[in-house]
C-alpha cells in the first residue's frame, strides 16, 4: 500500500459504511478514481459488505422460544421488594441513622481535657469563699486562667528553642555532614520535646534566607528517616504552602523530592504547575514516579506536546530523555504521547533505554492492559532496537492473532533473534500459504538489510530446536537462489549443527537451485569430510555430491569423491553413477526406497 | 419566569412524552407482572440470540448466554434507568456475558458454520444458479464467518452490531461500553481486517 492511500483506505472503510462527511466522501471518491489499488481494495470492501449481509441467520422457531423462556421462567427471582423508590428511601433512611450514629458517638467522645476551657472573667477569691452557689463558675475561671499560663509558658519555650535552633543552623558547617551535626546540637531540645520540625518548617517559610536555606538541608537530610519525631506525612501541606512562596520553591520542593508518600508525590505533581519548579519537575517525575500518579503526569506531559512555545518542547525532550520506562503505565503514556504526534526520535530513544531485566516485568504487564493500549505498547516495544525484546514481543503479537505487526515488528531489530522470530511464526502459520509468502519476502528484507546476516541467522539456528531449525530452513528455501544459498551454506560449514538439520539443508541444497558454485561444494565437502568419524553424515555427503554433480556434471562428481577419498573400484563406478544420477531423479526409479537414502547407504558401505 | 427542569427518574420518560411500550412494560414487570416482562422477553429474544450467536459461534453456548442474559436483567430490572433503550441495555449485558465466557473458554469462539436462511443474492428470484456456484457461495460465507470468528470480542461485537443488526455507532457504543469514536474505530479496523483475511476468496468470487 501506498503511503498516500492510507487515510483515503481509512474513509473508504468509512464510505461503505455510509459514515463519512460529504467533503470527505468526494475526496476519496475522486481519490479512487484515480488510484487502481484504492478501487480494487474499494470492491474487495464492497464484496465483504455484500457477503457480510449475507450470512445466514438461524432462526428460533416457537418451540425454541418457549423452551428457553419456560428455562428462564425457573430462575426468575421476585422482583417485588426491587422498586427503586423504596430502596432510595430505606438508603436515606440507613444514611441518615449512620450519621445520626457518628454525631452521638462524636459527642461522647469529646475528651474535655484536650480542648481549652471555656473563656469568662476570672473571679475574685472573695467571691469564690463567699458564694458557695459560684463555686462551679469560680473553679472554671481558675481552670481557664490555668490553661493561660501553659500556653504562655510553651510560647516561651518554643520561642527560646526556636532561637536556639536559629543559632545551631547558622552554626552549622555547610561542608561536614549535616544531619549527624545538628542531631548532635539540638539533643537537649529534643529531650526537652521541643517541636523540631515544626520549627524548621517555620524556617522555612520564613524571611531569612540564610535559615531558610539551612532549615532545608537539615529537613532533605532527616526527613526520610523521620529521625525529627513527628510523622514525615504531617509536614507535606506545609512544605506545599511553602512552595508557593516566591524566593521559597525550590527549597521546599528539594524537601518534597526526598519523600516518598503519596502525599508528597501529589504536591510534587501540583508543582509541575509552578513555573520556578516545572523543569526540575518534570525531569525528576519522569525518572521515578509511581504508576498511580502516570495519568496525571501524562495529561502534563500531553500538554506540553500541544503547547507551540519552543522551551516547551525541550522541556519534553528532556523529560523523555529521563523518563524511566519500566512499566506498562509508562509504555502507555509513551504510546499517547507517540499518538500526539512528538517525534519519533524521542520516543525511540526513550525506548532503548528499557533494561533487559525489565523484559519480564513487561510482558507479564502487557497483559494487564487493554486491548487498544496493549497493541500501542507492542508497537513501541519493536522500537526498542533491542532484539531481546523481539521474541517475547513476537510471541504476544501471535496470542493476539496480530501476525500483520508481528511482521512489521520484524522490520526493525536486528540480531539472532530476528531470525529465532522468522522461525516461530514460520512455524505457526506454516498452514496459510498468504503468511508462508509474506514471511518470505519480509525474510528476504532483512537479509538484505543485515550486514551481519550470516553469523545471526547461524546463532539463532544453534539456539532453536530441531523443528524450528527447520522451519527457518524451509523458509529460506523459498528464497531467491542468492540469499536461499547463503543461509544454507552457513548452517552446513558450521560444525556445530546437528546430523538432521545439516541433511536437511542439503537436501534442500539439491532440491533447489540455489546458485551455488563447484569451488564452494568442493570447501563443503571439505568440511564434512574433517568431520569426527563418530558422526554419521552420509546422508550430507550424498546431497553435496549430488549437487556437484548437478552443478558441473559427473567430473565435478569423480573430484569430489577424489576429495572424500573415495576409492571406487572400476567394476563398482557404473553403479555408482547410476545411483546419483537416480538420486538427481534424472532416471526413474521404480523403488520405493528415497534415492538419497540409498545413495547414503552406498557411501557408508564404500571403501 | 423561569422554567423548573426535573430530571427523569426511572425507567419512566420526561416531560410529556408518552413512554415507549418497552418502558412501560419495564414499570409493569418492576411492579412485579411477570406477564410484562416476558412479553419484553419475547420482543428482544430473537434479536438477542442472533446477535449473541454471532458473538459465541455456536447455538448451545448461545442459547445459555441468551437465557443467563434474561434473567439476570430480570433480577437488576430495578437498576434500569431508562438512560438508554432496554435493546441497548439487554445488548450490553448479553455482550458482557459473551466476553465472560470467551475469557472463560480461552481465546476463540468455538466456531460451527451456522446454518439458516442464507439472504442470498444467489437465491433470487429471476438468477439461475448452478448446484456448483451454491455450493461455492456457500463455502465463501463460511470462509467469511470463520474469519468474523477469528475477529477479537470487542471488535466483532461492534462489526456485528452495526453491520449484521444495521444499529447506529450510539447504539454500539454504549452496548459495548466505550465512546461513539471508539466504536467507530472498532467498526472499521474490524473490516480492514476482514479485508485482509479474505481478499481471495472475496476476488474469486466476484470474478
Amino acid at each position: 500500500m501506498k503511503r498516500e492511500c492510507r487515510r483515503p483506505r481509512e474513509d473508504l472503510r468509512r464510505w461503505v459504511d455510509d459514515d463519512l462527511p460529504l467533503n470527505a466522501a468526494l475526496r476519496v471518491e475522486e481519490h479512487v478514481s484515480k488510484c487502481t489499488e484504492c478501487h480494487r481494495y474499494l470492491s474487495t470492501l464492497q464484496r465483504l459488505e455484500e457477503h457480510l449481509h449475507q450470512l445466514p441467520r438461524p432462526r428460533l422457531t416457537a418451540g425454541d422460544q418457549e423452551r428457553l423462556l419456560q428455562g428462564m421462567r425457573g430462575r426468575w427471582l421476585t422482583p417485588a421488594a426491587k422498586t427503586p423508590r423504596r430502596r432510595s428511601a430505606v438508603r436515606i433512611g440507613w444514611a441518615l441513622a449512620t450519621a445520626a450514629a457518628c454525631l452521638l458517638a462524636f459527642w461522647l467522645s469529646r475528651d474535655p481535657a484536650i480542648a481549652p476551657p471555656r473563656e469568662g472573667p476570672a473571679p475574685s477569691p472573695l467571691l469564690m469563699a463567699r458564694a458557695p452557689a459560684n463555686r462551679g463558675a469560680a473553679e472554671e475561671a481558675l481552670e481557664w486562667r490555668h490553661w493561660q499560663e501553659q500556653q504562655r509558658r510553651t510560647k516561651l519555650e518554643v520561642d527560646r528553642s526556636r532561637q536556639r535552633v536559629a543559632e545551631i543552623l547558622l552554626q552549622l558547617d555547610p561542608t561536614a555532614p549535616v544531619a549527624a551535626e545538628f542531631e548532635r546540637a539540638v539533643l537537649p531540645l529534643t529531650l526537652a520535646g521541643a517541636p523540631l520540625q515544626r520549627i524548621l518548617e517555620h524556617f522555612l517559610s520564613g524571611p531569612d534566607d540564610q535559615l531558610a536555606k539551612r532549615a532545608s538541608q537539615v529537613l532533605c537530610a532527616v526527613l526520610p528517616e523521620a529521625r525529627l519525631g513527628a510523622p514525615v506525612a504531617d509536614m507535606v501541606p506545609s512544605l506545599e504552602r511553602a512552595m508557593g512562596r516566591p524566593g521559597r520553591e525550590l527549597l521546599a520542593y528539594a524537601v518534597l523530592a526526598t519523600l516518598s508518600s503519596p502525599s508528597a508525590f501529589r504536591a510534587r505533581l501540583k508543582a509541575l504547575e509552578i513555573p520556578a519548579l516545572r523543569s526540575q519537575a518534570f525531569v525528576d517525575l519522569a525518572a521515578a514516579l509511581p504508576d498511580a500518579f502516570v495519568p496525571a503526569f501524562e495529561r502534563a506531559l500531553l500538554r506540553l506536546t500541544r503547547a507551540p512555545e519552543a522551551a516547551e518542547r525541550d522541556l519534553l525532550q528532556r523529560t523523555l530523555e529521563h523518563l524511566a520506562v519500566d512499566t506498562d503505565a509508562t509504555l502507555a503514556v509513551l504510546a499517547s504521547l507517540h499518538r500526539e504526534g512528538i517525534p519519533q526520535e524521542l520516543i525511540e530513544s526513550a525506548m532503548r533505554r528499557i533494561p533487559e531485566s525489565q523484559q519480564q516485568a513487561l510482558q507479564t504487564s502487557l497483559q494487564g492492559l487493554g486491548p487498544l493500549k496493549r497493541r500501542e505498547a507492542l508497537s513501541l516495544i519493536r522500537w526498542s532496537h533491542d532484539p531481546v525484546f523481539l521474541q517475547p514481543l513476537v510471541e504476544l503479537l501471535l496470542d493476539e492473532e496480530e501476525i500483520d505487526l508481528a511482521l512489521q515488528a520484524l522490520a526493525l531489530p536486528r540480531g539472532p533473534g530476528t531470525y529465532e522470530a522468522f522461525a516461530e511464526l514460520y512455524h505457526r502459520t506454516r498452514e496459510s500459504r498468504l503468511w508462508r509468502s509474506q514471511l518470505a519476502s519480509a525474510l528476504l528484507r532483512t537479509l538484505q538489510d543485515d550486514p551481519r546476516r550470516l553469523s545471526h541467522c547461524a546463532s539463532a539456528l544453534r539456539s532453536l530446536e530441531t523443528d524450528r531449525q527447520e522451519s527457518l530452513l524451509s523458509l529460506c528455501a523459498a528464497l531467491p537462489p542468492g540469499p536461499s544459498a547463503e543461509v544454507l551454506w552457513e548452517v552446513l560449514s558450521d560444525g556445530s549443527q546437528s546430523s538432521r538439520t545439516r541433511t536437511h539443508a542439503s537436501r534442500l541444497l539439491t532440491d533447489l537451485e540455489v546458485g551455488c558454485t563447484q569451488n564452494d561444494l568442493m570447501a563443503l565437502l571439505q568440511a564434512e569430510r574433517q568431520r569426527h568419524p563418530a558422526v554419521d553424515n552420509s546422508r550430507v555427503l550424498g546431497a553435496l555430491l549430488l549437487a556437484l554433480y548437478q552443478t558441473a556434471g559427473p567430473g565435478a562428481l569423480q573430484e569430489g569423491c577424489r576429495t572424500l577419498g573415495l576409492e571406487i573400484p572400476k567394476r563398482q563406478q557404473g553403479r555408482f553413477l547410476r545411483e546419483v544420477r537416480l538420486a538427481a531423479g534424472s532416471e526413474g526409479s521404480r523403488r520405493r526406497e528415497d534415492p538419497l537414502e540409498r545413495l547414503a547407504r552406498w557411501l557408508s558401505a564404500a571403501p | 419566569m423561569q422554567e423548573v427542569l426535573v430530571k427523569p427518574q426511572g425507567p419512566c420518560v420526561a416531560g410529556n412524552q408518552p413512554l415507549s411500550s418497552d418502558a412501560r412494560l419495564v414499570q409493569q414487570a418492576l411492579q412485579g407482572d411477570r406477564t410484562a416482562f416476558e412479553q419484553l422477553v419475547r420482543a428482544h429474544l430473537e434479536r438477542t440470540f442472533h446477535l449473541v450467536l454471532r458473538l459465541v459461534g455456536n447455538r448451545e453456548d448461545a442459547e445459555d448466554v441468551v437465557q443467563e442474559t434474561f434473567v439476570r436483567a430480570h433480577s437488576h430490572l430495578d437498576q434500569f434507568r431508562g438512560r438508554s433503550s432496554f435493546t441497548t441495555w439487554v445488548t450490553r449485558i448479553a455482550i458482557r456475558l459473551c466476553l465472560d465466557l470467551e475469557r472463560a473458554r480461552g481465546r476463540r469462539p468455538a466456531f460451527q458454520p451456522l446454518d439458516g436462511d442464507h439472504e442470498s443474492l444467489l437465491s433470487a428470484p429471476g438468477k439461475s444458479v448452478t448446484p456448483p456456484e451454491r455450493a461455492q457461495h456457500r463455502e465463501t460465507l463460511a470462509q467469511v464467518e470463520r474469519a468474523v470468528a477469528t475477529l477479537p470480542p470487542r471488535l466483532r461485537a461492534a462489526l456485528v452490531l452495526r453491520v449484521l443488526q444495521g444499529e447506529d455507532y450510539a447504539t454500539v457504543a454504549a452496548a459495548i461500553g466505550t465512546t461513539v469514536r471508539s466504536a467507530r474505530i472498532y467498526v472499521s479496523e474490524a473490516r480492514r481486517r476482514l479485508a485482509e483475511l479474505l481478499p481471495r476468496e472475496l476476488e474469486e468470487l466476484g470474478s
